[in-house]
């Protein structure tokens, strides 16, 4: 803890000295010449060593899996400049594998031109919806600027929980003017977490984990949801009084008219508008210290978005990003691309992994092959490694592109996957000319 | 508070007892058109979802499904003494977890947050295997998977993998 609110204050008092390399470097490490010669993985029981702090479950030897190494993926991102790029960088936050963003926050309807504050690390997550900002990394001239929203039937000020998988965000809901790069979002409702007028506690319907209040639950300032839906909820919360979504400021939950709900402000800007692009740069196989890339705003609009004519594999999604795979003879309907993952999170018994904690320790790294079930090709043979968990993270790095944990009825390709490829998101019932309309993801290797 | 409870869960007709879920009583009703059984299976084959056969053994432990209003579906795993041992969870939101696991929700947070603390994890997808409760908690806003469960409270001949 104490770690993370030295990296926290520093990154917030100063801003983090970035080296803008602009290509991705860092690659390397021990790529695999992957041929048919390669070894079977043959567990040695006696040989995986403990991981600390548990037992280690020793793989079962029924299906046994090729060990071929995948090949790394190689794709440099775009150059950073102004328009409709931004830097990303993942450091030493105290969190590993979270990519950051800086935002610009200023008063709704003004252009992004009055009050405006500018706010570092703001995890970029492609699998939420909407902005959500921690109050204390928010000026109070700037956040005195941020008009409230108001339940439309009582007049009370809104109150949301967001809820994510290990935890949950209440805050009141604010509406801001967004600049991303030159891209404007106007007058978008957004999260503001750990607000301190908001005196009620959290409904108990909406205490699924860890509360995040502050900088220092996040290991960030904020959360960028960019995936593929415009908000957060959508009908569901507009026709109906829906619990654990919006309620008033006296905690009674009520419905939200969907241009009130908070945004994912991709979908609120005024060109540029329709999806997203995150390119990360590849890193090194035992880790790297750091790692950057580009997030890239509008599919097939810009010269550096295209997406049309690059081959890329379509795989429509459903409203809120997920689709199918098959690994290991099952089937996932819960497969997603997620930049807010830290590892992959996928279930594999052939894998020695830590009983405790989770992570995948094979002794050496292994290689795995996943289907991913699409629209253009039907069929994409995904390959990925998977490296002793232990060691990469007491190695002092911060970014990995082969951590794992397992985990069961759901594949989750997080920030390992992104390194080396762009990955795009088409916002649903927005059209690209090579992705058509969203919902779909699509990623590029090289 | 109650009046949005009862609201919220229209389809629940009665309040949530006072003490419920893991390790106590279900958390929702049990009715017998959403309860199936299930078998010890010997190598941890799927659940028997129906209880038919009349050669099946008598059931170990009986699976409520029930589907909040907000479309997800909670499996509460009820086994002897109408004690839950086990639950699972899918949909657009995270099941009300504090009052599933119950008393065990507090050290399943201090479990989060120790990881938090010394894994670095995120906010996210998180697995928590501790000698009396495991919790794997995946997915991602607006779809949400997982399940938790006592290892020291399964049926004779039921495993984790019977826990979907």
């Amino acid at each position: 803890m104490r770690k993370i609110a030295r990296i926290i204050a520093a990154a917030l008092g100063l801003g983090l000295a970035l080296g803008l390399a602009g290509c991705g470097g860092g690659g390397g490490g021990s790529s695999s010449n992957s041929t048919a010669n390669a070894p079977t993985n043959a567990p040695a029981a006696a040989s995986a060593p403990a991981g600390p702090g548990g037992t280690t479950s020793n793989p079962s030897t029924g299906n046994s899996s090729s060990n071929a190494l995948a090949v790394d993926a190689s794709a440099v991102p775009t150059p950073v400049g102004p328009g409709n790029t931004m830097l990303v960088t993942v450091s030493g936050t105290g969190i590993h594998n979270q990519p950051m963003v800086s935002v610009k926050l200023c008063a709704p309807g003004s252009n992004a031109s009055t009050s405006c504050t500018t706010i570092p690390n703001v995890i970029v997550d492609t699998a939420s919806f909407g902005l959500r900002l921690v109050r204390s990394a928010i000026p109070t001239s700037t956040f005195n600027a941020l008009t409230a929203e108001t339940d439309q039937s009582s007049g009370l000020p809104l109150a949301e929980c967001a809820l994510f998988g290990s935890g949950y965000a209440w805050g009141s809901v604010h509406l801001a003017d967004i600049g991303l790069s030159s891209e404007v979002a106007a007058s978008v409702p957004i999260q503001v977490i750990g607000d301190s007028a908001l005196t009620i506690a959290a409904p108990s319907e909406c205490q699924v984990g860890r509360p995040l209040a502050a900088a220092s639950d996040l290991g960030a300032n904020g959360i960028l949801g960019i995936g593929v839906s415009p908000v957060d909820c959508g009908s569901q919360c507009a026709l109906t009084v829906l619990s654990q979504f919006y309620y008033t400021n006296a905690g009674n939950a009520v419905s939200v008219p969907v241009s009130k709900q908070i945004s994912n402000p991709v979908a609120r800007f005024a060109q540029d508008n329709n999806g997203v692009i995150l390119e990360m740069a590849q890193v090194s196989d035992s880790g790297s210290a750091t790692a950057q890339g580009t997030l890239v705003f509008g599919i097939d609009t810009q010269a550096n978005n295209v997406l049309n004519g690059t081959g890329a594999p379509i795989f429509r999604t459903d409203l809120n990003g997920d689709f199918t795979s098959s690994y290991g003879g099952t089937t996932f309907t819960q497969t997603f691309f997620d930049s807010g993952s830290t590892v992959m999170f996928f279930p594999d018994t052939t894998i020695p992994r830590d009983t405790s904690s989770g992570y995948y320790i094979p002794t050496a790294t292994v290689g795995r092959t996943s289907t991913l079930i699409g629209t253009n090709p039907a069929s994409v043979s995904l390959g990925f490694n998977i490296a002793n968990g232990a060691t990469l993270t007491s190695s002092g790095n911060n970014a990995f592109n082969n951590l794992g944990i397992y985990m069961t009825r759901q594949f989750d390709f997080g920030l390992p996957f992104f390194y080396g490829r762009h990955v795009y998101y088409g916002i649903s019932g927005r059209a690209s000319s090579g992705g058509g309309t969203g919902p779909y993801v699509a990623y590029v290797s090289s | 508070m109650l009046a949005v409870a009862a609201a919220s869960f229209a389809l629940v007709a009665l309040a949530a007892p006072a003490y419920a879920a893991l390790g106590a009583a279900p958390t929702y009703p049990v009715t017998a058109s959403n309860t199936s059984a299930g078998a010890a299976s010997q190598n941890s084959a799927a659940v028997a979802r129906f209880a038919a056969s009349s050669s099946a053994a008598s059931a170990a432990y009986t699976v409520s499904q029930t589907t909040l209003p907000s479309g997800t579906v909670v499996s509460e795993y009820i086994g002897a003494g109408n004690t839950v041992f086990a639950l699972s969870w899918q949909g657009p939101t995270m099941p009300p977890l504090k009052t599933l696991l119950a008393a065990y929700f507090p050290s399943y947070v201090q479990a989060l947050t120790d990881a938090h603390s010394a894994q670095g994890g995120g906010y996210g997808p998180a697995a928590v295997h501790q000698s009396a409760l495991v919790v794997e908690t995946g997915g991602h806003m607006g779809a949400f998977v997982g399940r938790a469960y006592l290892p020291q409270a399964l049926p004779q001949g039921v495993s984790a993998d019977d826990i979907k």
